[in-house]
């Protein structure tokens, strides 16, 4: 058999001398010592990209461990179209992945939300048609799981709606054996005991957070629209609650102003004591970025993709420093092989908004000319809205199609890719092609392996 | 901590020669049989569905490849608990 090194193989250098050898699309990764990875170098480059490999080296003991790990492959194996194959099967098989927005209301006015300014909150018709359009979905499915993201508007400040729906989709997926779990995107304002309760309730393990710095900074940037209360101050209040007792993924905007600011807020978090190995607390950085025109407004105030890198690899270390297993953390961007790229690609993604409308985009719920139908009728698999989400590949795109970088990143945000958004594209690339090696680098050294 | 050694390759006496040579196994690449473990050098037991498995860890520097196996006390070392989860709603895309 004629074997050919893969196109998806990454030798990358470590500080120490050894090297890691790292396949994107098998996910295997092999730590090599100074030797076995100038071998493996060796081996990698000795025939040009696509050429069978000298027979010589397979009598070398390394040579079964780079086929083990698909870093070399049949040299008759196609892997683009393998990829694309898998692309295509397994959007079709995705899981059943509803966002549900149970209001556009919320008591924060921040400057850059990209939910825009739409109004209203689910009334229980909706709800009821959010349950029967699941039960057909079930009945008609067969699903690997279920995920529900709650989203707004404050999803929590419709707290009665998550209740219900989520106690009638978990009978569903009991009586069809299928594993749920949900998780709140919320400011975190509104925890109380009672919302505590209420979400562990309701299947929800997950809370993902937002705070854009200490009190002065997200107070500005986050107002209360009551503004005599401080919104950060209500968000700690509330985290208070919930460290412990679920996951917290804290998310912390950045752009160029506040980008240094950040410390700050870690050094608040571990004097609290809610960074540690058992606490399931990971605050991580998200570089602002103009998603809508709702937040257009953000895009003179955006840090470089470099200079966000470079904090990004700053903050994992002090992470790390305080025993926060960033180690192999997806949240911290370990790399690995996606099967597709976004709920909006997968057959099996909706999401609701509270006027009725069906979506398939979450940045796109504020746009009712996005929608791609409304609930109490039925979908319409043939309406251009949905088509353009179903048929939309990153594997029509020739540069994706030639990138090494294409199995973890599938040609990143579809969104971007439709609406031919160059820089945020670009983006894209300059974060796989720049970065991505080194956070895997990063990852290895901090996790000591 | 348990190692083993591969199987003597044609090269293997080179490779002794270098003294350094090590596979250190972090991931891989999909669940794979006891049987296919072994010719690896790695002991089979506990690979769990192709996710982020640590099958081996580090080696000695007085062989040609070695690879350790206890992959609980890699898993542990690592703090790894399970693979990522997907994007959800375009909210965790930091890029």
């Amino acid at each position: 058999m004629a074997w050919k090194a893969s196109h998806y193989t990454h030798l990358i250098p470590l500080s120490d001398g050894n090297g890691v050898v790292y396949n994107g699309r098998s996910g295997a990764l092999v730590k090599l010592s100074p030797g076995a990875f100038e071998r493996c170098g060796a081996i990698m480059s000795s025939s040009p990209e696509g050429q069978p490999l000298s027979s010589s080296f397979e009598g070398d003991d390394l040579f079964a461990h780079l086929i083990a790990g698909n870093f070399v492959v049949d040299h008759d194996f196609d892997e683009l179209a393998f990829i694309e194959d898998q692309y295509n099967r397994e959007r079709k098989q995705s899981t059943f992945l509803l966002t549900i927005l149970p209001t556009f209301g919320c008591n924060l006015g921040c400057d850059y939300c990209f939910v825009g300014k739409k109004r209203g909150a689910m009334d229980r018709e909706r709800q009821d048609q959010i349950i029967e359009f699941v039960t057909q979905r079930f009945a008609t499915h067969k699903f690997p799981s279920m995920a529900v993201d709650w989203f707004g508007g404050e999803p929590l400040l419709a707290l009665g709606a998550i209740e219900y729906l989520s106690q009638a989709f978990m009978d569903l997926c009991a009586r069809y054996e299928t594993p749920y779990s949900a998780q709140v995107i919320t400011n975190g304002t509104m925890i109380s005991d009672k919302t505590v309760d209420v979400m562990l309730k309701s299947g929800i393990d997950r809370l993902q957070i937002t705070l854009d710095g200490l009190k002065e900074i997200h107070d500005q940037r986050r107002p209360s629209k009551l503004r005599v209360i401080s919104s950060f101050e209500q968000t700690i209040l509330g985290l208070g609650k919930v460290v412990g007792k679920f996951v917290i993924r804290l998310r912390i905007n950045v752009d160029k102003h506040n980008l240094q600011q950040a410390w700050q807020l870690l050094d608040f978090f571990g004097e609290r004591g809610w960074l540690g190995p058992e606490m399931s607390f990971y605050p991580y950085l998200a570089r602002i970025s103009p998603f809508t025109e709702a937040c257009a407004t953000v895009a003179t105030e955006v840090c470089t993709v470099d200079e966000f890198q470079e904090m990004n690899l700053q903050w994992m270390r002090r992470l790390h420093d305080y025993g926060v297993p960033v180690a192999f953390q997806g949240l911290y961007q370990f790399p690995e092989p996606k099967l597709y790229n976004c709920g909006a690609i997968g057959s099996n993604g909706f999401i609701f908004n509270p006027n009725g409308e069906i979506h398939k985009c979450g940045l796109a719920v504020d746009d009712s000319s996005e929608a791609i139908g409304y609930l109490g009728e039925a979908l319409d698999a043939d309406h251009p809205n949905a088509v353009k989400w179903k048929e939309w590949t990153p594997l029509g795109n020739p540069v994706c199609r030639s990138c090494e970088f294409l199995p973890s990143c599938l040609g990143g945000c579809p969104r971007n890719q439709m609406q031919m958004r160059e820089v945020q594209k670009k983006e894209n690339c300059q974060y796989y092609q720049q970065h991505e090696n080194r956070i895997l680098a990063a990852h290895l050294e901090l996790a000591q392996l | 901590m348990a190692s083993k050694k591969t199987t003597k390759s044609k090269k293997g006496t080179a490779a002794a020669k270098k003294g350094q040579d090590v596979v250190m196994w972090l991931r891989l690449p999909r669940a794979m049989k006891a049987e296919e473990l072994t010719k690896l050098g790695l002991q089979g037991a506990g690979c769990f569905g192709g996710d982020t498995c640590i099958a081996a860890t580090t080696m000695t520097g007085d062989a040609g490849i070695v690879v350790q196996t206890d992959l609980q006390d890699s898993l542990k070392k690592a703090g790894l608990s399970r693979r990522a989860d997907p994007c959800f709603g375009g909210d965790t895309c930091i890029v």
